[in-house]
This record gives C-alpha cells, structure tokens and sequence, in this order.
C-alpha cells in the first residue's frame, strides 16, 4: 500500500497511507491534481504535529467508512449530538485541542470529523443555562444588566 | 457600551463554524442560551444566516417540529384551503420540508407568535412567582418590581402549552367551520366523523391523527394538562378588559337576550368571547387583536363574534350549546382527560404536576387537576422544583383510586367557584 509524508506546521514529517490520508478532500484533491504519489512531503501549514496526529488516528480508524452523504439535511443530522462511542472516547481531549481538530478537520476538508466536532462542542451547550455556558467556555459576559434583562424578554432570534 | 475584552477560543472560530455548532445544538432553547452569553453569539444568533440554517434545523426538528407542523397542517386544512384532504397531511408540505422556504417562515412566524405570549405570561405572573432584582432589593415598592426571569425549562413548558392550546384552538375552528360533505373521504378522518362526533372525541381523534402515532394510539406529545389550564385562563385574563369595555356599550335589551341564551353573561364576558376569539383568530390574529391600540378596531373584532349564541351558524350538538362559548376550552381539556381515563391505553403522555400550597393533601391520580381539593394551585405548575421550594410549595401524597373525592365537571366548578357580576334582572343561572 503507498504511503505519503504530511508535514505539520512544527517541521515533523508523518508517514500516513494514501488512503487515510485520503480522507481528507484538501489532501485528495492535490494528489489528483499532481497525478501521482509525491515523494516529498505534503505541507500542512495550519496544522501542528500534536493536531495533526489525533486528525491522522481518527482517519485511520474510519478508514473504510462510506462517504458521507451529500444531502445535508438528511437524517443524519436531525439526530444532531449522537456520536458513536469510539469517536466520543477520541473527542475527550482539552477544549484547546477541541477546537483546533475543529479547525484543523475544516481546513482540511474532513466533514465528519468536522461534524463530531462540532457535535461534541454542541453536547457541551445542550441543557445548560447562559452562565453555565459562560464558565464552560470561558466566555465573559459584555452585556449591560439592563441589555440582558431586555434580550430575555424578547428573546425572538430570528429576524423577520 | 459593548467593553473590549479578550475572546474565548468558542467565539474565535471562523463564522461557519459557529453556525455549524449552532445546526448541531438540537434545540432553540440551546441556541438561545448561547445568544445570552455574550455580544458575539447574540449578533451571530440574530444574524439571517443563522435564520436560514441554524434556526432552520432547529425549529423543523427541534423540540417542538411537531407541533408547529401540526398548527401549519390545521390551518392549511381549515384556513387556507391549501390541503383539499387532512389525510394528506403527513406528506405536507412536502417530504423535506426544510427545503420549502415558504413553509419554514410559517413555522417560525408561529414560533415567534408562541413566544411572545410565553413572555407576556411571565410578566403576568412575575408579581406572585417572581423575584426582586437584587439591585432592587431595597426598593419601598418591592412588589411592583418583581421580575420573573424563567429558565430554559419553565420557557420550554409554556411555548409548548401555547402551541398545544393553538392545536386545540385549530381543531375546533375546524370543527366549529366543518366543511361541506364530500370533500373529506379518508379512511380515518370521515363524513360521518364530522357529521355525528361529539366535540371531545372529534378533537381527540383529530389530535391522534394530526400528532399521534397509530402505534397503540398514543399521543406523540406530552401534554401537561396543568399548564395547558394555566394558558387558557391566562388568554380569558388577557382579553376580559376589553370584553367587558364592549359589553358597557351594549343595551339592556341585549344583554337580556345574550342572558336568555348563556345563562351568565358576566362569564360569557370573561371567559366565552376569549374563546370565541381564540379558536376564531388563532394566536396569531389574538396577538394582533391584543396589540392593538385602538379600542374602537378592538371592540368591533369582539363584535363580531359577540352575536355568535343568538345567532349560531352551524348546527351545534351539545343539549346544552350555550356552555360551549362560556368554558370552550376548559370543558374540551375536561372531556378528554375523562376520555383518556376512561380509555386507559391512551394515557400515556398525559401528565401533570401535583403541587400544593399546604402540606399532607392527598393528591388523586384519576381527577383532573382543577376537581381537586382547593389547595392545589394550578397556575404554579409551570415552575420549576427548584423555584416551587423556595415559594414554599409541597409535593401530595397520591391516592390512585379517588373514591371519595369531587368529580364534579367544571361547567359545575365554574358556577361554584367564580364569582359572578351579573346584575340581578338578568337571570343569571336561573
């Protein structure tokens, strides 16, 4: 089986088969584009080593998975936060390294890995109150009292 | 003044990947308590981008997509003639119905319609179940300045109430307004249902098949009948001034001749005309009705139906029909919970919180909520355990069989426990 090298934003170079690597459109379509297995390293530049090798595992371990479908809508993600056991055992990592998977999936064009992601984050929202959220994420409250007391009354997102 | 502070990581993530996040939360109300946490979520939650993907997702599959499908199914039936048989209207509008921009903006027009009622009952209960902003604690007038800020739960609880009460509202109007024979041949919802059903089973069977499942016949929703009760007396509250500023201009005569049809014309002003209004109007045209500023606009939208005992349009089916307008839907959630208790297999979803305000009552399973003893306080079941102790509320002791307790039907209730203003010419209850 061919193998590729990945180059990670630090300099460290990963041998990956092409296949796994594959998962990634980003990398597919360069090596469709050059028309043949490089020698020479791939480049990542927005991706460090550490980031990269949790992208690499999780690609090695859904190797074989089905492309995902092209529908956007489908039932697939109208069951929005089920995530299959393995994927949520990869995801329990420090929210640092949660969202630059997060990054790091979008940039290289991986949609599931995009999608668990973005569920994994959205499971630690589920249920929880604004000031539960604030701590959890680390985010400081800008609102005025008076602004905050008038959002919730008429909390109608949505525009019209 | 927005202050410049640092961000966290969640808000620096490109803006597609916040949405991205949004699409995945599975519910409004977790959209919405992100919206509150900071400037960044709030724009992004108000953006249309949000609205055309986010909100999107959420409303159609969230919490509530049944319902709201279920209002927009009613309507197209009964309303707009968009859907020539009922029995199509699992496929309505179409099999993905995210697709259909038309459709969403309904739905959300709904939602929207819900929650500014939702926020209108908060403020109405603000003074007996809220609490005083700490800023405010020292304030001489405490009371005036209470505020109820609900959780997530408690919004969720009434938005879903409201949206079961429009179902309700729909369904009557469908019924109130059947249409011609022959345009209705589906093998549930028929010709002879319409025509020979009494209203408790028509609308339960139309619940059944509009938001249940023919899986053991249960409804799909959860209905908590508590805070359904707690709605509709909310929605009479709302409208009694303006009822009872139109009946003022009425002649003697008038009144008399409402009184030899109603019984009470006093509860016909504070409980019927918010009926007739509600199932006529929908919420969406109640809200409307409630915006309203000007009272002569308002009056005429309740003269319009005010007429409606002394000169029914369809043919009515109860012995008594008067009763209808005046406890509309306190007598329907009346009927079908005695429906439903008669018909064990269908209880599944069908709940509702026993609290009260003193200790050692014994709270009795098979009685609707309001024939219970008169400790118990209906209004509060929409608040959450954690508010409910620090209001000092008991959780009963439960007796399932119920041997010796009041069974009488709230038609009875009503005469007994409000009070009524009725002059005495009238012949009120005679």
């Amino acid at each position: 089986m061919s193998q590729i090298i990945l180059l990670s934003s630090d300099n460290v170079e990963m041998k990956v088969d092409k296949e796994v690597a594959e998962r990634s459109i980003l990398i597919k379509n360069m090596l469709e584009d050059v028309g043949e297995t490089p020698d020479q390293a791939i480049p990542i530049p927005n991706v460090n080593e550490g980031v990269l090798r949790k992208v690499i595992e999780w690609c090695e371990h859904h190797r074989n998975d089905p492309p995902p479908p092209a529908d956007e809508d489908s039932d697939s993600r109208k069951k929005s936060t089920d995530i299959e056991e393995w994927d949520q055992k990869f995801m329990q990592v420090d929210q640092e390294m949660l969202f630059e998977i997060i990054l790091a999936a979008n940039y290289l064009d991986i949609k599931p890995l995009l999608d668990v992601g973005c569920k994994t984050v959205a499971n630690m929202i589920k249920g929880k109150s604004p000031e539960e959220i604030r701590k959890t994420f680390n985010i400081q409250n800008d609102f005025t009292p008076e602004e905050e007391d008038q959002i919730r009354r008429e909390n109608e997102w949505a525009e019209e | 003044m927005p202050r410049s502070r640092k961000k966290s990581t969640l808000e620096e993530l490109p803006l597609d990947l916040k949405i991205d996040i949004l699409r995945s939360l599975g519910s409004i109300y977790d959209l919405e308590s992100l919206g509150l946490t900071c400037r960044t979520f709030y724009n992004i939650c108000k953006s249309p981008q949000c609205t055309a993907t986010a909100y999107r997702q959420l409303l159609i599959h969230g919490d509530h997509g049944e319902l709201l499908r279920g209002v927009a199914v009613l309507r197209a039936y009964g309303r707009d003639d968009q859907l020539k048989l009922l029995q199509d209207a699992s496929g309505f509008p179409d099999n993905n119905p995210t697709d259909n921009t038309e459709y969403f903006y309904k739905l959300l027009s709904y939602q929207r319609t819900v929650r500014w009622f939702t926020n209108r009952f908060f403020e109405a209960m603000a003074d007996k179940y809220g609490d005083v902003p700490p800023n405010s604690a020292n304030s001489k007038d405490s009371k005036s300045s209470k505020r109820f800020i609900p959780s997530r739960s408690e919004s969720q609880r009434l938005d879903n109430a409201f949206l079961i009460f429009w179902v309700l509202a729909e369904t009557i109007y469908l019924f109130e307004n059947r249409k011609p024979h022959g345009t209705i041949d589906g093998s549930h919802i028929d010709e002879e249902l319409f025509a020979n059903t009494d209203r408790y089973t028509f609308v339960y069977i139309l619940l059944w098949q509009i938001l249940g499942t023919s899986d053991g016949l249960k409804l799909q929703l959860s209905v908590d009948f508590s805070v359904i009760c707690s709605v509709a007396r909310f929605l009479s509250g709302s409208t009694t001034p303006m009822a009872l500023r139109y009946a003022d201009t009425l002649s003697h005569e008038k009144v008399a001749a409402i009184s030899s049809k109603l019984g009470c014309p006093d509860i016909y002003n504070r409980q019927g005309i918010s009926n007739l209004l509600t199932w006529n109007l929908g919420l969406d045209g109640l809200r409307k009705f409630l915006e309203e500023k000007d009272e002569t606009i308002q009056a005429s939208v309740i003269g319009k139906y005010y007429n409606r005992p002394l000169e029914p349009r369809f043919e009515v089916d109860d012995e008594e029909p008067f009763k209808f307008f005046i406890s509309c839907f306190y007598s329907l959630i009346d009927g079908v919970w005695i429906y439903m208790r008669d018909h064990s297999g269908y209880l599944g979803n069908i709940h509702w919180r026993p609290l009260w305000r003193e200790s050692g009552i014994i709270n009795l399973l098979l009685v609707p909520p309001w024939n219970q003893a008169d400790e118990f306080d209906i209004d509060a079941a929409f608040c959450d355990d954690e508010r409910l102790q620090r209001l000092g509320y008991f959780r009963p002791r439960i007796s399932v069989d119920g041997e010796d307790t009041d069974q009488s039907s709230l038609e009875e209730k009503m005469k007994t426990d409000l009070v009524c203003h009725c002059k005495e010419d009238w012949g009120c209850w005679d």
